[in-house]
Formats: C-alpha cells, structure tokens, sequence
C-alpha cells in the first residue's frame, strides 16, 4: 500500500498542512466512543469506523463491571445513544478500513462499508424478521453458547439499533447453477421440515423441481462446499423429494394472474421454452408456446427414457405452467418469426432445439441395423414396437448414449458395448447413471472409435475399431483422443446406436435470425437477445446440445430480458455476474462430524431390466431430512427472503452491494481494542474438550440477564447448578513461552468481580480463584477484593494450575495445583471451571499498521512516542491512540486515554484555523 | 410556567426491559390499569423503551394523540433519563413534563420471586407518577456562557500536560502552583520506569514550553483561596503564600492535578529510628552519580532492602486500605538500576503488581539482575528491629516456607501515596468530594473518570487516585478534553430543576445559606429587606433548603409539593374512577 502513499511535500508545501478539519476514530468501543465525543463536542466532525454490526465493544457483552458491580450494559447504553445522535458524528459500523494515505492533517482514508443488506434509514429494529429466519448460527456475542439467526441485532442495545444480515455472497451450489436455483434456500427449509416453503424456493428459478430432480446433471454438487469435508450433497435428490412430498400430499394451487397486455411467443416447449413462459406468467404476461410435436417437453419428453422420467412428472409439472395461464398449441410447427410479430406478439423466444442426430461420416451409415440414439429414444418414447438384436454397440459417451444402452438391455438385448473414444474421465453423462448401466450389464469400451462398418447384403454385421490414446487437450479443455497403429480390431454387432451429438436443423426456424455456419442462433450470451429486435433465443438452439438445466437457465433469463424489452428498460444493466461466490476458506467446517451421502434407494436389477418403471425410488422424509441436515450453509443466509415478506418497512434489501466510502481526516484515532488469548492452547486445562471448562467471557454471557440463560448460573453440560466453581489467572499472560510475557491488567480484577457475582448468585456455591500475584491496582479495587475474601467467602489460592482432569460420570472437575503459601500439592474438585484468558492484540491491527507505515511493538501493540510525556501519540504525526490498542488496559483506564487521545487530536485539527 | 392550563394529555409506556421487568411483574397489565386513569389518553408496553425504536413509538404518540405529559415506566432515571427526555423534546414537548418510573431497579430486581406483589409494586408506582404528570409544568431551558480560560490546580506533571494541550487547542490556562517550581514529584526522581531519563530530564522539554506559551500563565508559590461562581462562569482568587498579594481571575473550567504526597510511615518497621530506613521517595532523590552510601555513616552500601506495601493495602485503616499503584514498578526499578552498585538486594513484597507495559519486563530484568524477591504473607509482615545501629530485619518466607533475617545497610520502605495535607482545604474550596482512598471521587468510577460532580471542575492524575507518571499524563490530556469541550462550545446548558426563593415567604434567617452543601445560596442584600437567593448555575436540586427552610419560602422547581402530595394521594388514596386518582 505503501506505494498509493502520496508523495510527503504535498502537505508540507502548504503552510499549516492541515487540511482537514475532521477526525476519524477506529474501533466502537468504549474508548473510540469517548474519544469520538471529546473530538465532536470541541465541535470537530468525527467518523466513527466500527467493524461490528454495533459500537459497543466487549463492554456491552460484559455483564457487570469491578469495582462498582455497575450493569455494564446499563451504563454503557446512555453513551451508545449519544454517540449515535450527536450531530458531529457520523457512524460507519460494519465497516472496515481499507487504505489510508497522506499525513497528519491531510489523510485520505478509504472505508469498505460492507453490505448490511438493510436499509439502515428505513429498518427500526423491530425485529419482525427475527423469527422467521430459518438460519440458526452461533450467537458470537454470547461468545457461541446460544443462537442467533442469520438476520440478527447482536444485543437488544445494539447501536445504530437495526438488523444485519450476515451474508458471505452467493453459495458454490447456486453460483455454479445455470438456473440459479437456490440451493442452500430450499435445503435450510427441509432442515425444518418446511418442504412446501423449500420447493417454493426452488420454484423461485426452475418450474422443475421434480423433472430435474431426476434428470439434472447438478453442477452444483460438483462443487458443494461439502464435497471438500466428506461428500457433496445430494443436492438434485433433495429437491426431487420435494416435488414427491408435493405429489403424496395436498399441491399448492395455481393461481394464473396474467395482467399484463404484451403478448410473448415461445418457439419450442421444451424445458427452455416452458422455463421463459413460466416466468414471463409469474410477470404477468400473456405467453403463447407453439410446439411441433403433438405433446410438450421436448426432449424431456422424446428423449430421457421413462425408466428415468415418469412422464406424469413430466405432465404435471408442466401442467403447472399452463395453469399459470401460459397458452400451448401443439402440432404446430413455426416457419416464420415474422409472421409471429405480424400476429401481434411483441415479442419471440426461439428455444427449437437440436433434433438433427450427428453422423460419424463412416461409409455405411444408412444400412439396416445401424439406428441414431435421437431416433432410437424417440421411438422407445412414443411407444413404437422396435426390435434390436442381441449384441448391440452404441457409439458415444453422453447421455443418450447411455439412455440407448439402457434402452437396448430393456429391450432384450442380451450384449450391449458402449464404445467411447476417450477414458472414464471424460464421459460426458451423469456418472450415477454410468454406475446404473453398468450395473445392468452394459459394457464399456473406452479409449476406442469406430473405423469402419461392416456391411453384409445391406445389413450391418459388425463394426472395425480402433484403440486410441489421450494426447494434448484439444479446445475444450479436454485431452484430445489419438488412435494407436495397428491397434484395429472388429467386433460383430446386430445393431449399432450412434450418440455422438445433435446439430440443429439448419433449414429450422431460427434461420430467420443470424445463425452459426452449424445452424445455431446467436444470440447475446447474457441477454440472449439475437439481432433481430424482440426476438431472443436460448437452449440447445444457441448452445448446441446441452443440459437441460441451462436450457431453464437460458428460459430464465431471456425472461428478464423480454421483460425489459416490452418495458423499453435497459436489458443489459446489472446483469453481469459479478457476485462474490463464497470460498472454500470462508466455510467454518471445524467441528463438522463427518457423514457420508445419503444412497439414492433404487429398484433392484434383476427386476429393473425387464420394463421400464422408474429405477431410483427416491427419499423418504427421513432420509431427506438427515441429508438436509449435512448443509454447511456456506453463505450464512439462506435469501429464502421470508425477511422481506415479514418485514413492513420495505427495509431488507438482498441485492446491496459493498460500497467504498472516502474519507478527507487531518487527525486519526486508533481504538482497535483487543481479542482474547486463545486459552486451547493450554491443553493442560482441556479447555474446548473437557466439558465445563468455560472461558471468563462465556461465564460472563452465562451470568447475564440477557444472555443465552437468561442470568441463571448453571452448567451448560447437563444443566446442573454449579456448587463450586474455581477461577484460572495469568492463562495466555506473564507466560514467556507462550509469546505474552506483559501482564494483562484486568483478568485478577475480572475473575475477583466474577467470583463475587457466583456468591450473589448463589451464596452457597463454594468459590476459589488460583492466582500468581493478585493486582488490585486501581481506584478501589484493592478494596473489592479484600470484600471479596473477607465479606463474601471467596477462597484465593496463590499457585499455577498444573492441570484439570475429568472425574468420571458426573462432570466433575479435578485440579492439581501447588499451593505456594503452603507449599502443598493439592487435588481440588470444581464444578465448574473459569479460565481467564490473556489480553493480546486484535485482528487486523498489524494490516492497518502496515498501511500506516507505523512498527508495533513486539508483542504487537502500538507503540506509543514518549511512555510518560506523550502516552497517546504514536510516533506517526496525526495519529494517536486509546484504550487497548497499545496494551492492556481496564475500562476508566481506556476511557481517560479515549478523552486524552480526542485532546491530542483536537489539537492537530485545530491547526487548521490558522 | 407556561402550559399548565392546557388539559394533560399524558402517555404511559411500559418497558419490558427485554426479561429484565417483563419477566418479574406483569408489564402488559400495568400498562393496560395506567390506561384508565384520569388524563391518560394514551398506555402501553414495549420491549426496550430505550432503543431507538423505543424513542420513535414516544414520538409517534406524541404527535399522534397530541401528548403534552409522558411517562415512562423503565429503569432509573439515572440511566435513561437524557435518553426520554430528549425524545419528548425532539417531538416539541417540554423536557420537564416527562416524568420516569424506576420498574427495574426498585421492582423487578428486588421482587424477583414476587410476581403478584411486584406487580402491584409497579402499578402503585405508574399511578403516583401519572398523579404527578398531572401537576408537571414545564421549565425553561436555560444555558449559560463559558469563559474561556481554563484554571489548573497544581504545576505537577498532569497540570503541565494539561495546561499545553489546552494552550495549544487555542484557549488561556492558569496555572496555579504551591511551590516555588513546576514540575511537582516527578521532577525530583532519579528512578523512573520505564524510562532511563531521570526526572528531571524528562520534564525540561516540557517545563520550557509551559514557560515559553504565550496562552499560559504561571502563578508559582500561590495557592487558591476563594472558588465562587458556577460552570463556564467562576471566579478565582489566587494567593501568593509569600507576598500576600491576591488576584482575582474570571476562568470557565478548572483542572484539578494536585496530586499526592508520600506517607512518612511513622510507627512502621522502625522508621525513624536509624537514619538507614528510607522511604522509597527518600531514595529516588538520591542523585544517580553519587554512590550509594549508608546515610549513618556514609559507608557504601552493601545489602539494600525494599519492603513493599508500606500503609498500603492495610484493610479497616481509613486512607491506607488502598494499593498505590506504582510502588511495586518503582521498586522493581530502582532494584534493578542499583543491583550493580551493592552486594545484594532483597525485596520483600506481598504480590508483585508489574502489571503495565514495559512493567512486568523490568521485574524480569530485576530478578534477572540477581535481586531477591522474597514473599510475605499479609497477615504476617517482616519485623525490622534496630540494634546497636544496624538494621536488622527478620521475615517469613511464604514460599520458602522459612524464617529469614538480615542486616541491611539501607531499609528502603515503598511507602504508600496518600493525598497531600491540603487535600480537605481544596475539596471543600471546589466541592469535591473523596472516596475512602481520601483521593478526590470522579463523576462515575468507570466511565467518567475525569469529570467531577461539580460542574466544570476536572480531575487529573493522582489527584484522582493513586497513579504512575505515565498515567496522570493521560489523565492530563483528558481531563483538558472535556475543558476544551465546554469552552469550544461557548456555553452550557444548566438544569431548571432548582430552588427558588419566594422573596415575600423568606425571614432571612439564613437556615438555607448554611444548609445549601454547594454553597448556592447567599443572601440578596439589595433586596429590602435582605432575602435568601438561589445561584441557578450552582443548584443541583438537592432540596435540602427547602425542607430546612422553616418559612416554607423555597419551591422545588419539578417537585412542587403539590407535585409531591399528589402522589402521596394517589398511593394512599386510590379509588379507580375518582378524578386525579386519588382523593380529589
């Protein structure tokens, strides 16, 4: 960053080089919150940047403060209220500082205000979102020990008092979905057995739930965040069992709702076809779909055999578009786009197809015996009576070639090969159904193409292969097939089944439009829009053949295109994908008990091979239910938008965006505060694997009225009230080997105040702190502690803690500690056990230094000018600094070095008048 | 006052205080009885009252039922107080005609297993307040201009911090300072942590700019006599202790950095008795070039001693039950700066409190450098006896488990800090009061450390509490803060809750003028004849004159006895359809 730094003269050339009048503070806690006020009542403007949702600091989730047993958060909350309404400031909270340039009275500061998706002036913190949250997380601010949702106010002060949402982008599932179906959305509402509210979701971007949860080739599990912990989730069965728990039980009525007068074409009902006019009927547009064939579905329905596609799946998911009020005339094949446009639709969505089987260009292709798979499943599709050998070879590695081989077993072929030029790895089609093929007993044959056919009397009679090897990757990333010499061979066939792709019919429709020299439309990759005004096209017509679920994809969003056409809005605009996809990294999956995949039930074979009934049998509830369960949930919130919907202030807005704020500061304010010594290091104490070992702040939010158990003392474990508890000092301070070798100045305070708080609780439970030395330093506090022992009973004992132990059964605790007084070896058993953790310095400190060219001291704090003369000025001219971020410190401690640091600051700003 | 005429149109919310009040009494139902008494036209319940949304529902009502009285029903005025009032403002009510019901901590803390009585608890409350709403009339806001001058109190380090920082934001400082010279303790160590400077070096930067600020002036030898007058506007009369002579000075805030004093620990371990026990200040004047000589017969010393926490951390003795702060960093030092000049250093200590920054490492260094660091337990202290001369000190070993003795050519005692001797004379010159310490009591012990309860008087440095050098400048620079936070705005805003003398009732009898603990009330001589008259700047509202005033001649503005007696009625007297709630 060092390199943005704006060259040094520039201020100084300037007479007084104060250039700014305004002060920035940064960090939200009780001392950035004084020292913002003492800058603003000067009357000097102040930002207050807060990386938390609220300012607050780790006072607000302090239950009571030493020496006074003040409520911490009672008088605290006056100050969050003044801060957030003094005119001088101005507070960015979830915001986090970017860069920082220039020098002392000329900074420029960039802010990276993270999208809250609230709308921060609308949204009053109601709470109506709350409970209709379906995600459940951690509640940090009770240190993890209970919930929040994933639209949450940290504390019921929080300050400015409105919600967040925690969002970390969009969901490998969803990001890799040509439809965009929201994954992570349908799943988290299985996970609460809300399966209509789930495929509700699902239908938000895909009106087949059922179709293709069957038949999808889901990318999205391919790159299920799961995947990297165990398995990927069975994402495509889980919205299958939606669409199955729908059809057992009552179906969500239609309501067709088409208000709107501009009337849409869809060429094509295929799944792309129906996909545009499902949503153009959801906008309200009258939708006419013409269809060439006498019944709709296109491939879905000529192609993907029954076995794998019941066809009333089929008929009631489309059933369900045409309810909607989308017209179908079928049997009706379009010649002309014209004459659709002369008829009054105002707009075109072409989504024909590719139905035109590719050749190998092998002499002998049209002889008796040799059938292409469109043909073959098409036939199969409609019923026809087909008779086929008994050793059959099928050319190709896709879909259809494995739809042909299965097709060919269940019509009794007794021999089926599958003859592919590449290895395993390349297969095109979904390797579920290469497993069910093989499984029925289809052969397969890789690294193998065919040379020659073999035709006797006009009949084939067997086909001259080839061996081949993998060479280069080719243009499609693949490693490109190359035949071995002198590898040849021949195998005697009866029929041979040629799936190697379709092409477009290039005397089609779409030639209306500019086409591809292959006959395929072109249209605008993100808008699908062709040349031609108002006509758009999509599916395998533009993309060759494909997938159905990008064929939905391309439905979708010439949908959104038509829809602004008509409107005369901007087709392009914000469409281009630039959403962050949440990273591997940014997924918490530490904990996460590992789980295999849920197995899709399937017919046996022996039975599956004589007929075509639906091999895979789906889930039952329970199974759906324990395979939801497996979610990570990887972007927080789900955007199942029930928020929206519950919210009457307009206030949730899923689509805000980051923003960068910029900044003009003469003077800056460091107030990072501090984070906690990580005390699993101490394996010695079993915190994190021995139950009832807690964390000073956990007791904290444990004894709080607003916290996880609403201020009762009790034992998370089994819910058992402690009868003795025992406190830790100096765990993660004045430990040299640990790399903290300074004192962290409140912990003896901190465990004195709760070792107090368990006898007002509960006068009976039998408390005892183990300490090194006890610093009772401040106003007042080597007088609480003497109250402590001597009016409320606490027991002190001076020795390190050697180690905590687990008694068996009950959840009992043993210490062995040395009694340094005594100098005797004691074994204590505790209810429960408090460490306090060290002070060390906070995240992202060292980042901000470096932006700041400033060197912190070895331990990682700032470094402060002069110790004694100047205590809150760092040694980079208009930069001072309060509270922890120099080392420890307690609360009025932090709070005079806030005011001090506002003086110090004032002083630079104040420059700026002469 | 205005508007008492118009017909009250109160509004009463109920605050749930999450489970804090709704989770002890029945918030719902005292917000459903409240609706019916007389003038209420508006009740009910509400999570947090203090949240933002909270403060809009107040808004809202107000404008839309067109409120002129509001009560809310929450936690102590203390708290949130500010926070409602300031809403009813902001929705053009007057402050004063917003009353506050304390639910939490007069009921539901306190009647935590009493469900029914709680509640009934809270609805004699909510009544009484709604009786009293009735009678609210509002106040005028009243402010008043500061002077832009600030007064600091002692030329110690803070003072001198203070006093430039002040100067350099641009405002005028006096310094007042007993002695002949700035610069106060610290200018008189050798041993100052974590520094290698001594005491004076550091200060000579600072000194030489205090001198050289045009903004500052400096009154040396002097002291405060007189401190009359109220925030932004008081007024000074400074004496100078060798000439006599006596100014009088117009300042708008004062900074009070008067420090402390070492305690002359007379009584303990044999002080006094051997010119070879020394307080721990005796030995930081020790210049640093000099060796280190027994000052009984100017031998160098070879076994040098510390003892520490002496008059310090001694439970049940006023003004030595706290700990001083400094003195173990001090100690651990000085240990290590004169390990190299002596054979051997023990220091006997009873917890070993390094815990600044910088401090623990010079502990380490300490017993690095060979000094001896030996534990003894509170409640048995090490005996120091002197025999034919030599000191001779016996001690238990906590942690050896062994008793111990040695003859040590110097005891340096690490005495504690305790106020300076003047400190009543200057807590009663600026109404300060002091906590059991004997140090002056801040506003609040935890957020408003440098503010005091008078007014416009600031607290610095170990004038507060005891404190290290390091310490007392941060303070310094605070404390100047919220000077310059009251002389930038210019001026102040002033409670109108305050006593008013109706001249016609008062019998001169002075009873107020000597009762008044802030010194607010004087008798107007103008008046014929001489009346008792209230300074509104130095009012707090305390009302101790008006019940001592036997004439019954002071009102209270906010709490009229009518407005007393009404509630009174509405507890004793309640009958639900009786007009005013009570017997009216």
């Amino acid at each position: 960053m060092t390199t943005e730094r704006e060259p040094k003269s520039k201020a100084s050339r300037d007479g007084t080089g104060i250039k700014s009048k305004e002060a920035l503070v940064i960090g939200g806690g009780v001392a950035g919150m004084t020292a913002a006020l003492d800058i603003a009542n000067q009357g000097f403007k102040v930002t207050l940047v807060e990386k938390a949702p609220s300012i607050g600091g780790v006072m607000a989730a302090i239950d009571k403060t030493f020496p006074t047993l003040d409520c911490s958060a009672c008088i605290l909350t006056p100050k969050l209220s003044e801060v957030a309404h003094h005119p001088n400031i101005d507070l960015l909270t979830y915001s986090e500082i970017k860069s920082i340039t220039g020098e002392t009275g000329d900074f420029r500061v960039k802010v990276h205000k993270k999208a809250r998706y609230i709308d921060e002036d609308n949204c009053n913190g109601c709470n109506d979102c709350v409970p209709v949250c379906p995600v459940e997380l951690p509640n940090e601010f009770d240190e993890n020990l209970g919930f929040r949702k994933a639209i949450y106010a940290p504390f019921p002060q929080a300050t400015p008092h409105i919600m967040t949402v925690e969002k970390k982008g969009e969901p490998a599932c969803r990001a890799t979905c040509p439809a965009e179906v929201n994954a992570q959305g349908f799943i988290t509402m299985m996970r609460h057995g809300k399966y209509d509210e789930g495929l509700e979701i699902f239908r938000r971007s895909n009106p087949f739930a059922g179709v293709l949860g069957r038949v999808c080739v889901s990318f999205c599990e391919g790159e299920c965040e799961r995947g990297m912990l165990d398995e990927s989730l069975s994402i495509r069965n889980l919205h299958r069992f939606l669409a199955d728990y729908e059809r057992m039980n009552e179906v969500a009525p239609v309501v067709a709702k088409i208000d709107k007068k501009d009337r849409v074409a869809v060429i094509g009902a295929g799944p792309g076809g129906i996909s545009c006019a499902y949503q153009l009927a959801h906008l309200g547009y009258p939708v006419t779909i013409f269809e060439e064939r006498e019944e709709p579905g296109g491939m879905l329905r000529y192609a993907i055999p029954e076995y794998r596609l019941p066809r009333e799946v089929l008929d009631e998911e489309i059933q369900r578009v045409l309810d909607m009020g989308v017209k179908l005339v079928t049997k009706t094949k379009i010649t002309s786009i014209k004459s659709l446009q002369e008829k009054g639709f105002k707009a075109v969505f072409v989504a024909t197809g590719t139905w035109q089987s590719n050749k190998l260009g092998l002499k002998g292709e049209d002889s008796e015996g040799v059938i292409h798979a469109i043909d073959f499943l098409e036939s199969t599709c409609r019923g026809k009576e087909i008779t086929i050998g008994k050793r059959v070879a099928v050319i190709g590695g896709g879909d259809a070639a494995i739809d042909s081989a299965r097709v060919a077993i269940r019509l009794g072929a007794k021999d089926v090969t599958m003859i592919y030029r590449r290895s395993h790895v390349e297969i095109p089609a979904i390797p579920s159904e290469v497993q069910d093929a093989m499984k029925e007993g289809v052969k397969l044959m890789l690294l193998t193409s065919p040379m020659e056919l073999i035709v006797n009397k006009g009949k084939l009679s067997g086909v001259r292969c080839i061996k081949m090897r993998l060479g280069e990757p080719d243009t499609s990333g693949r490693r490109r097939p190359v035949p071995i010499t002198n590898s040849e061979f021949t195998m005697a066939v009866d029929n041979l089944i040629i799936a190697v792709g379709q092409s477009a019919d290039q005397k089609g429709v779409q030639t209306d439009v500019e086409c591809s020299k292959w006959g395929n439309a072109v249209a605008d990759p993100i808008t699908l829009a062709t040349k031609t005004p108002g006509v758009f096209a999509g599916g395998d017509i533009v993309l060759g053949p494909n997938t159905v679920v990008k064929a939905v994809g391309h439905g979708n969003q010439a949908a959104i295109s038509i829809d602004r056409f008509l409107r005369g809005v901007d087709m392009m605009e914000g469409r281009a994908k630039h959403r962050h996809r949440v990273q591997s990294y940014e997924v918490d999956k530490e904990g996460v008990p590992l789980d295999a995949r849920a197995a899709m039930p399937k017919q046996g074979v022996d039975s599956r091979v004589r007929d075509f009934d639906e091999v895979e049998l789906g889930f039952n509830e329970a199974m759906a239910e324990e395979e939801a369960e497996r979610c990570l949930g990887c972007a927080v919130c789900c955007e199942c938008e029930r928020c929206v919907t519950a919210c009457q202030r307009d206030a949730i807005d899923h689509n805000m965006k980051d923003e960068v704020i910029d900044l003009h500061v003469g003077a800056l304010v460091l107030a990072t505060g501090y984070k906690l010594f990580d005390i699993s290091e101490y394996t010695q104490f079993g915190y994190g694997k021995i139950p009832n070992v807690i964390s000073a702040m956990e007791f904290e939010r444990l004894i709080n009225a607003a916290g996880p158990t609403q201020g009762h003392l009790l034992r998370l474990s089994d819910g058992r009230k402690p009868k003795s508890i025992g406190f830790i000092n100096c765990v993660g301070a004045r430990d040299v080997q640990k790399g903290v070798p300074y004192c962290s100045r409140v912990c003896c305070m901190f465990s004195i105040k709760n070792s107090v708080m368990c006898k007002q609780h509960d006068a009976d439970i039998d408390v005892t702190v183990y300490y090194a030395d006890i610093r009772a330093f401040g106003k007042g506090f080597e007088e609480f502690y003497e109250n402590a022992h001597t009016r409320f009973g606490v027991n002190f004992v001076r020795g390190r803690v050697g180690g905590v132990s687990q008694v068996k059964d009950n959840g009992t605790l043993r210490i062995q500690v040395e009694n340094t007084e005594t100098v005797k070896l004691m074994e204590i058993e505790h209810d429960l056990i408090v460490i306090n953790p060290g002070i060390i310095p906070p995240d992202g400190l060292d980042d901000l230094a470096v932006e700041l060219s400033m060197d912190l001291s070895e331990e990682g704090y700032v470094d402060v000018r002069d110790t004694i003369l100047t205590p809150v000025d760092t040694p980079i001219d208009g930069v001072f600094v309060c509270g922890c971020a120099d080392g420890p410190k307690d609360i009025p401690d932090s709070v005079s070095a806030g005011s001090a640091a506002a003086m110090r600051a004032t002083i630079v700003l104040s420059k700026g008048d002469e | 006052m205005s508007d008492t005429k118009e017909k009250p149109r109160i509004g009463v919310f109920v605050c749930h205080c999450g489970h804090n009040i709704a989770g002890y009494l029945d918030v719902e139902k005292v917000a459903k009885q409240a609706g019916e008494l007389p003038d209420v036209v508006f009740s009910v319940d509400e999570m947090f009252m203090c949240s933002d949304a909270g403060q809009q529902l107040i808004k809202d009502k107000i404008k839309e039922h067109d409120l002129n009285r509001v009560v809310v029903a929450s936690c102590s005025p203390r708290m949130h107080e500010p926070t409602f009032r300031r809403a009813v403002e902001e929705a053009d009510v007057n402050r004063y005609m917003f009353d506050q019901v304390n639910l939490r901590e007069h009921v539901s803390w306190c009647h935590q297993n009493e469900w029914d009585k709680g509640t009934e608890k809270a609805w004699d409350l909510v009544r009484m307040s709604v009786a009293r709403a009735r009678m609210l009339e509002s106040l005028p806001i009243k402010t008043v201009k500061v002077t832009p001058r600030t007064l600091i109190v002692g030329g110690g380090i803070a003072g001198l911090r203070a006093a430039l920082d002040i100067a350099e934001r641009g405002f005028d400082v006096v310094i007042v300072e007993k002695n002949s010279e700035l610069g106060g303790s610290v200018l008189k160590w050798t041993h100052l942590f974590p520094t290698d400077q001594t005491g004076t070096e550091l200060l000579k930067p600072l000194i030489r700019n205090v001198k050289k600020h045009e903004r500052i002036t400096i009154m040396l030898n002097s002291k405060v006599s007189v401190f009359d007058g109220y925030i932004g506007n008081f007024e000074v009369t400074v004496k100078n202790q060798k000439s006599g002579a006596e100014e009088t000075l117009d300042i708008g805030t004062a900074i009070v950095t008067t420090g402390f004093q070492t305690f002359k620990p007379e009584g303990y371990y044999s002080y006094g008795e051997s010119p070879d026990i020394i307080t721990l200040a005796d030995l930081q004047e020790i210049p640093r070039s000099a060796g280190l000589m027994r000052p009984s017969d100017g031998k160098p010393v070879k076994k040098l001693v510390f003892i520490g926490c002496v008059g310090s951390r001694e439970p049940g003795k006023l003004g030595h039950e706290h700990c001083s702060r400094s003195c173990c960093s001090a100690t651990a030092k000085a240990a290590s700066d004169l390990s190299e000049r002596v054979d051997e250093v023990i220091i006997l200590y009873q917890d070993i409190r390094t815990y600044g920054k910088g401090h623990e490492e010079m502990h380490r260094l300490a017993r690095r450098e060979h000094v001896i660091y030996s534990k003894f337990r509170k409640d048995e202290k090490p005996t120091v006896k002197v025999i034919d001369g030599r000191v001779h000190v016996t001690w238990h070993d906590v942690l050896a488990g062994r008793d111990l003795q040695v003859d040590a050519d110097l005891l340096v005692l690490a005495s504690a800090m305790v106020p300076p001797e003047d400190i009543v004379e200057t807590s009663k010159l600026f109404s300060l009061t002091r906590s059991p310490d004997g140090f002056f009591n801040p506003e609040h012990i935890k957020l408003a450390p440098l503010t005091t309860h008078t007014a416009g008087v600031m607290i610095a440095g170990a004038s507060q509490a005891a404190k290290n050098a390091s310490e007392s400048v941060v303070d310094a620079s605070g404390a100047a803060a919220k000077a310059v936070g009251l002389m930038a705005a210019g001026e102040v805003e002033i409670e109108s809750t305050v006593a008013h003398v109706v001249p016609d009732l008062c019998s001169s009898c002075h009873t107020c003028v000597t009762a008044c603990p802030y010194g607010a009330i004087s008798m107007d001589n103008e008046h014929d004849p001489p009346v008792a008259f209230v300074q509104e700047a130095k009012c707090k509202g305390c009302g101790t004159c008006s019940a001592a005033c036997p004439s019954g001649a002071i009102l209270m503005y906010h709490s009229t006895d009518d407005q007393i007696m009404t509630m009174v009625e509405a507890y004793l007297c309640y009958t639900p359809k009786a007009e005013g709630g009570g017997t009216a």
